[in-house]
């Protein structure tokens, strides 16, 4: 005994010690709340797009300044950009923007501009007396007479009417004098952006960075206390997310410890039990840790949170402990001891192996993360407890907490002496009857926000600097597959006109690279049109030789404008996350994003039948994912407790495990109702609690039942005793758990805070089965 | 320093070709809706007249003189003007077409009558003649500040304005003149290659109201 104790000993200060150099080396703390969303895509290539598109925004920092008139305003952003700008954590910052756009824009397209034409265009060229009509109206219009290219280079037009149909303008900034402006009411408004130099959730970069943007807006402040600063980036999200997790990390576990500390110092007036107890829930938590890191590769800020509620229950098999060593009184022995009490830790165990490993069973990372931690905890925590605590808590208990044993007996003999195993079948009847109409109140809610909320301030900064620049943060897109260049364009074209039909505009390749399909179907259409079009020219006015120059040009042709050509301008340097490039030998991809109204039945509809197009919606993909890992967890839920009753059954026999679990369905079937009567949506998360309620509330039910069947002076209260502490601690994390601000934790927290609650006040319902001459 | 950086230059955010976008895209602006707190180039007794007019009807004569072309495109016709909601630009000789030309629309009116509504972001550069004649027509060049640098001289009988572009705006366009008086006599734009546009307003009427067809093509209630 005393060997497997020093073992024991050394493998928890082992893993303490693992533990701390891991975790005190080198940052392995995620908080990157995409890394929580579960690979939903079948298409690998989807997955990575999406990833990609992520990153993309992720690694991006954009500010709007405004003051009230234009000067102001720009000297503001000036002021800004330039207290950014040299940081090494920010990689570029760009506010001014030499003007060099046009000069690009006339180097790609301007050789290739015969072949170049826009939906309006092919209308004038179909019907002479709309081109005739056109070039009236052209060269009557006020002001101005030509466009990017002098009149004679593009006499009709065509080559600028193509270039507004860009998707470039879709934002509603203005460059002025080199800084992208727009106005609101008197305030002028200015973009700065920055590029991080790595991950918006690399706590290093965050850190930095804040306190870097938080400097220049001080300065700028006193400066100019006119300006006002609106933010928006992953960055702030991913900020806001880690502080108020280890804020949770912190209230969570500092708040269990103190309970725990206090409740085993005021019930058994030691140090020893209280050390121990701690040694026990310590080697829990870091092996909870470490082994989530060595199956991970990293541990998620969630799954800490989640950790620091576990202490409450990884606390539970030292108390049980401790409360045999209190029944004992003076004639404890710890080897006996620990014989009387391990079928009910060992049964304590299994139940919560049961329940966690369900979660471990879904295919969310989350759980799964959360699953491998409290698994490793707690298994840890129930080892140290029944190798060392024997050999260091040998000595028997000499305090005895006489008044809340005898508040423990007074609460058992009420239940014996008024509560009639039929008196309290009608009261349970009374509880659901009162529960039943909370039931079909129950809504679901599969949200892929429950994963992810962020703080309403950064929200409404973001919303404005949104609703103000027209920027918008697309999370659907359409990934786009082919052979080659031109099939990609093709089906892309399709796919524009199809979105355009429904209202909704595409920002893809071939907006900015039609297929040489099309470019040749322009080109022949402007070719059948050209000696119309010359007389046309010459009738209006037009001096001989532009003509002949204009005709010489369309007549000599050009090859396609390829992505290739647009991919090597600078002009596709903001829009290079549509091209995926090659994939694998004889494969090519792109994406597509739609713009503005987002109804995604339309985008299925425009993608449907579509060769190669899948339409890519990850919200809605891991929220359906949510429904059903819910329905799929409700069914858990009754297939465990079976599984648990079959368990039971064959241990203590079919009527005994009836009266063992029907403490916790009844507190499952009420939490359900408070949860209806309350309004609380159902999630994922309520429904993966009650799993836990389930694990739990029986552990206590299994504590009174085998102390009463020991029938031992005193053993019941002492055993209720334990239930009380145990309970408490556990009530006390996850009570704690349901105020994170994450809308999983803590509903996660309050299902389980109130199951359990209900399952402790119902659980000497078991006394009745025992009592029960059969 | 990673192998990929890119001058600051084509780094504009999301963006393309951010000039060509002010040239095309000027109209994307939502004109301010407060334009008289900003500072106007006009005299303020003008200014003070121009803005007691809601409504502002006048005859054009315009004289394009085009290097492309053999001889100068002369156009007459009538333009009506609408604090706040538009001009409407109506050509009558040598063919009749009109433009309606609102901060949000450009509705091209044709001979057979039929109009064709098309957004102001469709037809930028049109779009960009109804704020410069809405900032000359209400003696407010406030709302120019971003594309222009305005000078002004003269006294409230006879007042110059000279528009000089701001880049980008600079590549194409040299310089836009108003001259006037009691109102706006004529406007000339300059362009670079040598295109030069003369607009001579003849018969200024001051208003109130604006009629229902009127009011109609402008949107105005």
């Amino acid at each position: 005994m005393r060997g497997r104790a020093w073992g024991g000993l050394l493998l928890a200060l082992a893993i303490v010690v693992a533990t701390v150099w891991q975790f005190a080396t080198a940052a392995r703390i995620e908080t990157d709340l995409l890394a929580l969303l579960p690979k939903t895509e079948r298409n690998p290539l989807a997955e990575e797009a999406a990833a990609r598109l992520g990153r993309l925004s992720g690694e991006r920092v954009v500010f709007l300044i405004g003051a009230p008139g234009r000067e102001d305003a720009r000297a503001a952003a000036a002021t800004f950009a330039t207290s950014l700008a040299g940081d090494p954590l920010l990689r570029a910052v760009s506010g001014r923007i030499p003007a060099q756009g046009v000069d690009h824009l006339l180097e790609l397209y301007a050789p290739f501009r015969t072949g170049l034409l826009s939906e309006a265009a092919r209308a004038w060229l179909a019907a002479p007396d709309l081109l005739a009509a056109h070039l009236d109206a052209r060269l009557a219009n006020p002001f101005a007479s030509r466009g990017v290219l002098p009149l004679a280079e593009d006499p009709f037009g065509f080559f600028d009417d193509w270039l507004a149909g860009l998707p470039l303008r879709e934002l509603h900034l203005d460059l002025d004098d080199g800084w992208l402006t727009l106005r609101e009411g008197d305030t002028w408004w200015l973009l700065v952006t920055a590029e991080l130099a790595g991950s918006a959730f690399d706590p290093a970069i965050q850190t930095g960075v804040l306190s870097r943007l938080t400097g220049a807006e001080d300065a700028l402040r006193v400066k100019r206390p006119e300006a006002t600063v609106l933010r928006a980036g992953a960055l702030f999200h991913a900020h806001a997310a880690r502080s108020s997790a280890e804020a949770e990390v912190r209230l969570i576990g500092l708040g269990s410890l103190g309970g725990i500390v206090l409740l085993l110092l005021f019930t058994y007036r030691s140090a020893r039990p209280l050390l121990l107890g701690l040694l026990s829930v310590g080697t829990g938590l870091c092996a909870g840790a470490l082994a989530t890191r060595l199956a991970f590769g990293q541990v998620h800020l969630m799954t800490l949170v989640f950790g620091a509620s576990l202490i409450g229950e990884a606390i539970d098999y030292a108390i049980q402990y401790c409360s045999a060593r209190l029944r004992a009184g003076s004639g404890w022995d710890p080897r006996r001891g620990l014989t009387a009490v391990l079928p009910a830790l060992r049964a304590a165990l299994a139940t919560s192996v049961v329940g966690y490993a369900a979660l471990g069973l879904t295919p969310f990372p989350a759980l799964r993360q959360i699953a491998v931690f409290a698994l490793t905890g707690l298994v840890a925590a129930w080892l140290v407890v029944v190798l060392v605590m024997p050999w260091l808590l040998a000595a028997p208990q000499r305090w005895t907490p006489g008044r809340l044993l005898a508040l423990c007996n007074g609460w058992l003999a009420l239940w014996r002496a008024r509560v009639s195993p039929r008196g309290f079948a009608a009261v349970a009847l009374a509880l659901l009857a009162a529960a039943a109409p909370g039931w079909l109140q129950l809504r679901a809610n599969d949200d892929v926000r429950l994963l992810i909320q962020s703080p309403p301030a950064v929200l409404d900064e973001e919303n404005r600097l949104r609703i103000l620049t027209g920027l918008e943060a697309g999370s659907q897109f359409f990934l786009i597959e082919g052979r080659d260049a031109e099939s990609l364009l093709r089906t892309e074209e399709m796919l524009t006109r199809r979105l355009a039909e429904a209202g909704v505009r595409l920002q893809a390749v071939s907006r900015f690279v039609p297929s040489c399909h099309t470019q040749q179907a322009d080109r022949a259409r402007l070719r059948a049109s050209a000696a119309a079009a010359e007389t046309l020219l010459l009738d209006a006015g037009f001096r001989p030789e532009p003509v002949a120059a204009w005709r010489a040009a369309l007549d000599a042709g050009s090859p396609c404008l390829t992505p290739q050509d647009w991919l090597a301008s600078p002009l596709s340097l903001p829009m290079r996350h549509l091209w995926l490039g090659e994939r694998g030998a004889t494969a090519l991809a792109t994406v597509a994003l739609p713009g503005g109204h987002r109804d995604v039945a339309t985008l299925a509809r425009a993608a449907d039948a579509l060769p190669g197009v899948s339409l890519v919606d990850k919200p809605g993909a891991v929220s359906r994912l949510f429904g059903e890992v819910r329905r799929l967890g409700a069914g858990g839920v009754v297939a465990a407790t079976l599984v648990i009753f079959g368990l039971l059954a064959w241990h203590y026999g079919a009527r005994a495990a009836t009266r063992i679990l029907i403490p916790t369905v009844l507190a499952q079937l009420l939490t359900l109702g408070v949860l209806g009567h309350l309004g609380t949506p159902l999630t994922l998360f309520h429904v993966l609690a009650l799993l836990l309620v389930l694990g739990v509330g029986i552990n206590y039910a299994i504590f009174l039942f085998e102390a009463v069947r020991d029938r031992a002076e005193g053993r019941e209260a002492a055993a209720l005793t334990g239930v009380l502490l145990s309970s408490t601690t556990t009530l006390l994390a996850f009570g704690l758990l349901a105020l994170s601000s994450m809308p999983a934790l803590s509903g996660f927290g309050t299902t389980l805070a109130l199951g359990i609650a209900l399952a402790v006040l119902l659980a000497p319902a078991v006394l009745i089965a025992a009592a029960d001459p059969t | 320093m990673s192998a990929e950086r890119t001058p600051p230059g084509c780094r504009p955010w999301r963006g393309l070709a951010f000039a060509f976008v002010a040239f095309l895209a000027t109209a994307a602006l939502p004109p301010s809706a407060s334009a008289a707190d900003s500072a106007s180039a006009f005299p303020p007794a003008v200014s003070a007249r121009l803005a007691q007019a809601a409504v502002v009807r006048a005859g054009f004569t315009q004289i394009k003189t085009l290097a492309a072309l053999r001889r100068p495109l002369t156009t007459h016709g009538e333009l009506v003007f609408a604090r706040g909601h538009g001009v409407i630009w109506q050509i009558e000789a040598p063919y009749r077409i009109g433009y309606a030309i609102t901060p949000e629309t450009v509705t091209e009116l044709a001979p057979d009558g039929t109009s064709t509504v098309r957004s102001a972001r469709e037809l930028p550069a049109l779009a960009q003649v109804g704020r410069v004649f809405e900032a000359l027509f209400s003696g407010d060049t406030g709302a120019l500040d971003t594309q222009f640098t305005i000078a002004a001289s003269g006294d409230e009988l006879a007042w110059r304005l000279e528009l000089t572009p701001i880049a980008p705006l600079d590549r194409f366009l040299t310089r836009i003149r108003a001259e006037g008086g009691a109102f706006i006599t004529h406007i000339e734009v300059e362009e670079r290659g040598g295109d030069h546009t003369r607009i001579d307003f003849t018969n200024p009427q001051r208003g109130q109201t604006l009629s229902p067809a009127e009011a109609q093509l402008l949107g105005a209630r």
